[in-house]
């Protein structure tokens, strides 16, 4: 599914020049349930960033579904993490006009097929997440757990089969972030969705079959 | 052209947000030039309607005769549409550069 090797990522930050990733190589098979797990400032972040194609390596290979995805243009890109790849937040980034539905929909404005998905698949994936009965609320009138559980929903409108997730419940007070480890569990087993999780936290990271442990830029063997 | 550069910098984080869930730059560009058509369009009809509103007034107050000129209309609503759409392809083309993850973190 993913196979990263030697990605190396460094930023000039005035005259300096900072390597933030120091060579990373990863492998993750379909249907796994990971965790990259690292103090702040190891490079978690940067690499979640590589691997969603939000941003790109100074250098190193990327393969995502076979396909090296390094050199794709910036309009492709758009349309494999559309198709692709499903991204949860920490602070959920669900638009504040949209209801609960509509942002679940979000995502399928970028398609050109968009008529294949019908407003009963948006509002299966809200049944999904237990969040029907909000359909039509707007974000500031749900709790953070709720918006987390919409934002899941948005992440699975395109049926994709990688969902990567940065510190998802790193807003949540420990039960209501247990509840949408649950929810990723569910996923992954019952659906064979991928899911990749970003986490500080070694709780969450001990709920996932395999942790890659980063350290410094690099991940520890 | 401020208000849309405001409205562009408000909205950097909803970019990003697009932006990572599959949209491209041409779909930010687009989204942002025709909210600024739109809200040029409803700044024109505004703008007649409190003229006319105006020069009834005026004119009945002043016993003037009340003529409406078509000419001036169109010139009034062209000249603030074009001012519009101008300004509004500006702050739109910076937004559709931004990369999504500095959209994504501003606040």
């Amino acid at each position: 599914m993913l196979r990263l090797s030697e990605i190396k990522k460094s930023y000039h930050i005035g005259p300096t020049e900072v390597d933030v990733l120091k060579g990373v190589s990863l492998n993750v098979d379909k249907g796994e349930l990971i965790s990259i797990m690292g103090p702040s400032g190891c490079g978690k972040s940067t690499l979640m960033n590589i691997i969603g194609l939000l941003d790109r390596p100074t250098s190193g290979s990327f393969e995502l579904n076979d396909a090296e995805v390094l050199y794709t243009n910036d309009d492709a890109l758009s349309d494999i993490r559309n198709r692709n790849i499903g991204f949860v937040f920490q602070q959920y980034f669900l638009l504040s006009k949209l209801s609960a539905l509509e942002n679940v929909e979000l995502p399928l404005m970028y398609r050109d097929d968009a008529a294949k998905f019908t407003r009963e698949h948006s509002m299966e994936l809200l049944r999904r997440v237990g969040m029907a009965d909000r359909a039509g609320h707007r974000p500031s009138e749900l709790s953070g757990g709720q918006q987390q559980r919409v934002a899941i929903a948005r992440a699975l409108v395109c049926n994709p089969a990688l969902i990567l997730a940065d510190e998802p419940t790193g807003a949540l007070d420990t039960n209501v972030g247990g509840e949408i480890m649950e929810l990723f569990k569910e996923l992954n087993a019952e659906e064979g969705i991928t899911v990749v999780i970003i986490t500080h936290d070694p709780g969450i990271a001990r709920q996932c079959q395999r942790v890659a442990v980063m350290r410094n830029g690099v991940i520890v063997p | 052209m401020n208000v849309m550069l405001v409205s562009v910098s408000e909205r950097r984080r909803e970019i990003g947000i697009r932006r990572a869930l599959g949209a491209k730059r041409g779909d930010i560009r687009g989204q942002f030039l025709i909210e600024s058509i739109i809200l040029s369009l409803i700044g024109g009809v505004l703008g007649i309607l409190f003229g006319v509103g105006a020069s009834v007034i005026i004119s009945h107050f002043a016993k003037w005769q009340f003529a409406l000129s078509s000419g001036a209309i169109l010139l009034g609503v062209g000249v603030s549409n074009a001012v519009g759409i101008f300004f509004g392809y500006y702050p739109a083309r910076q937004a559709s550069l931004l990369d999504p993850i500095v959209a994504l973190k501003s606040d």
